[in-house]
């Protein structure tokens, strides 16, 4: 018996004794009292569980013996084979989302270039298309006011903004112009780049969705196992027995008649 | 008849078919408000019965999910095109038994979802038999039965229903009279007990439950707490927190919004009679009971009468209810639930326990 069973034991006992005093036992006519150590009563009991225990093991057959061994074993067998297999499951699931994983963190980078790309080709097209920059047109305009200004006192306002009109129409025709000559080519790579990043965009979605089914496999637990091995039943030891029975027969009929119906 | 089995590892005399793993037995309460599960595992789960898918792309998305249940679902709820699909017992648009309307057809398939997800929350092992017993609504269709039995079917090997208040009282082994009142959020069913499965005659389903009580809340608190903004889960919320009938040891006070500022305000009144409301007619319906049992038997019945359901919380319910039938049957004695969340769900486990093995492997 370990220590702490004997301590507990110690306990046990202790909740039994009561005190008194000698003159109390005096006074009862007790003159001479037997006494018996806590230790001695605990290592008492502690023999005569051994004891009982003992006898309870040689009582057991050989053959019950070896049956219970055989069961434990196959119980044994049984749990280690299940979490070998569980351990395989679960390498695979986590290879799996591995994959996953580095196939979406992939098509992420490429769909990013390809965005680039493509901002970089509309920059481009853009610039090409103005065929000069947009400054252009302010030193024009600039140039055109201090002309204005230099001739303030001669020039009418109405030549000033005749001229003005004639320069920002001309400057628009021009630019016009160059948009309907912008390279074809740079228009078809952007409708490239378009089509790329769709594709690309569907692609990362697909991957995204198995990436998140193989992780919800990798958190698939085993599961909580039932108290039972088979199927119960009512205990016939049970209080209201046949009242039980004739309910349960009472439900599992109605549940068969609504069942056979819907088949 | 197959006898009592130990844990696993003691099935030698097993009866029945046995898988590697064994038999799980679960017991469901499928509520209008909350869903509930007890399991021969040892787990215990219950969810709010509310299903929600994400409204469009962007939303799923978001959420990562196709479907979200219970409080996960309300608390998501803008992103979410939301059911409950459960109302007065029923599922939501099929009241006349007919499945065919869109409304009934969406219900239809969000109660399949929230059963397989009131299983998976049994955590079963998949190489475990699952054999389950469904409290349904007492006054449930035919319809609406086949409907629960078929979605239960795809997640159990094999499944029955029983009514709700009968697996109540099974499970605490009150068979016979007894009187259990079942307060739910859609209906409170009275289902007296004599021994047999009870008839038609023996239960009375009223619309007067949890759901009511928000509505009369509703309009209480509109009265009592002018110009104060709430919505329903709001109501909802107070009444689980604050509900009560009878003599009020604390004054209720609240803060609601009015005009976006935190308002406080005292609904002790509005939750009293709120709560309050539900008590007529449920004396009235167990004065109609008692009176049409057995002579004999009516004195030992209104003594037994069993309050359960989340309705059942409600504080000084019990006491509130013994005074009426004080005054209208001479007396009478209410006793609560222990678990008013599981006992639905603790009967209908007993009972997939109690039954017998011939009888699952008839329905598998």
């Amino acid at each position: 018996m370990s220590g702490e069973n004997r301590r507990s034991l110690w306990g046990e006992l202790s909740s039994f004794f009561r005190t008194t005093s000698v003159d109390k036992l005096k006074s009862a006519g007790v003159g001479k009292v037997r006494v018996i150590g806590l230790d001695q009563i605990a290592r008492l009991v502690e023999d005569v569980v051994d004891r009982v225990v003992d006898s309870r093991r040689l009582e057991l057959e050989e053959r019950e013996r070896d049956f219970i061994v055989a069961e434990a074993r196959e119980e044994l067998d049984r749990l280690t084979k299940e979490v070998r297999e569980l351990s395989h499951v679960r390498e695979r699931t986590m290879q799996e989302v591995a994959l996953s994983q580095r196939r979406v963190d992939e098509l992420r980078l490429d769909l990013q270039r390809a965005s680039q790309e493509l901002e970089s080709a509309q920059r481009d097209v853009r610039v090409g298309a103005l065929g000069a920059s947009p400054e252009d047109l302010n030193q024009g305009l600039q140039r055109l006011v201090r002309e204005a200004l230099g001739d303030a006192g001669r020039t009418k306002a109405e030549q000033l903004s005749a001229r003005l009109l004639a320069f920002v129409s001309g400057y628009l025709d021009r630019q016009r112009e160059v948009v309907r000559e912008v390279d074809p080519a740079a228009q078809e790579q952007i409708v490239q780049l378009e089509r790329r990043m769709a594709k690309l965009k569907s692609r990362l979605a697909q991957a995204e969705d198995e990436l998140s089914r193989a992780l919800s496999g990798a958190q698939v637990e085993p599961g909580i196992a039932s108290v039972f091995r088979g199927v119960q039943g009512l205990d016939k030891g049970s209080g209201q027995f046949k009242k039980k029975q004739g309910l349960m027969d009472v439900i599992f009929q109605a549940n068969l008649k609504i069942q056979k119906g819907a088949e | 008849m197959g006898s009592n089995q130990g844990p696993a590892g003691a099935g030698e005399a097993d009866a029945g078919k046995t898988k590697d793993h064994g038999v799980l037995y679960i017991g469901v309460d499928l509520g209008t408000s909350r869903t509930s599960i007890s399991a021969s595992n040892g787990v215990r789960a219950t969810v709010a019965s509310l299903v929600g898918y994400p409204k469009d792309h962007v939303a799923r998305k978001l959420l990562k999910r196709d479907i979200l249940f219970g409080e996960e679902a309300l608390e998501k709820r803008l992103s979410l095109k939301m059911f409950r699909p459960l109302e007065r017992g029923v599922i939501k648009g099929s009241e006349k038994g007919d499945f065919t309307s869109p409304e009934a057809k969406e219900n239809l398939e969000a109660a399949r979802a929230l059963i397989r997800h009131a299983v998976s929350l049994a955590q079963p092992r998949p190489d475990e038999l699952i054999y389950g017993v469904i409290g349904a609504p007492a006054q449930a269709s035919i319809h609406n039965q086949k409907a629960i039995i078929e979605a239960a079917r795809e997640v159990m090997d094999a499944v029955m229903l029983c009514s709700q208040p009968f697996s109540v009282a099974y499970g605490m082994d009150w068979l016979e009279d007894v009187l259990v009142i079942d307060i739910g959020a859609g209906t409170t069913d009275l289902c007296r007990m004599h021994g047999t499965m009870p008839e038609e005659g023996d239960q009375i389903t009223l619309p007067t439950a949890g759901d009511y009580i928000d509505e009369q809340l509703e309009r209480n608190l509109a009265e009592a707490c002018p110009g104060a903004s709430f919505s329903r889960p709001m109501v909802k919320r107070l009444k689980e927190k604050y509900s009560f009938v009878g003599e009020a040891s604390d004054r209720i006070q609240v803060e609601l919004p009015v005009d976006g500022k935190p308002t406080s305000f005292d609904i002790t009144e509005a939750m009293r009679k709120s709560c309050r409301s539900i008590v007529p007619p449920m004396v009235e319906s167990i004065h109609s009971l008692v009176r049409s049992f057995d002579p004999e038997f009516q004195d030992r019945l209104r003594n037994r009468v069993l309050l359960a359901g989340g309705g059942s919380q409600i504080q000084g319910l019990d006491r509130a209810l013994e005074q009426e039938m004080r005054a209208r049957l001479g007396g009478g004695r209410v006793i609560r639930t222990e678990e008013p969340m599981y006992g639905g769900a603790n009967g209908a486990l007993k009972i997939a326990h109690d039954m017998p093995p011939e009888h699952w492997e008839q329905l598998s």
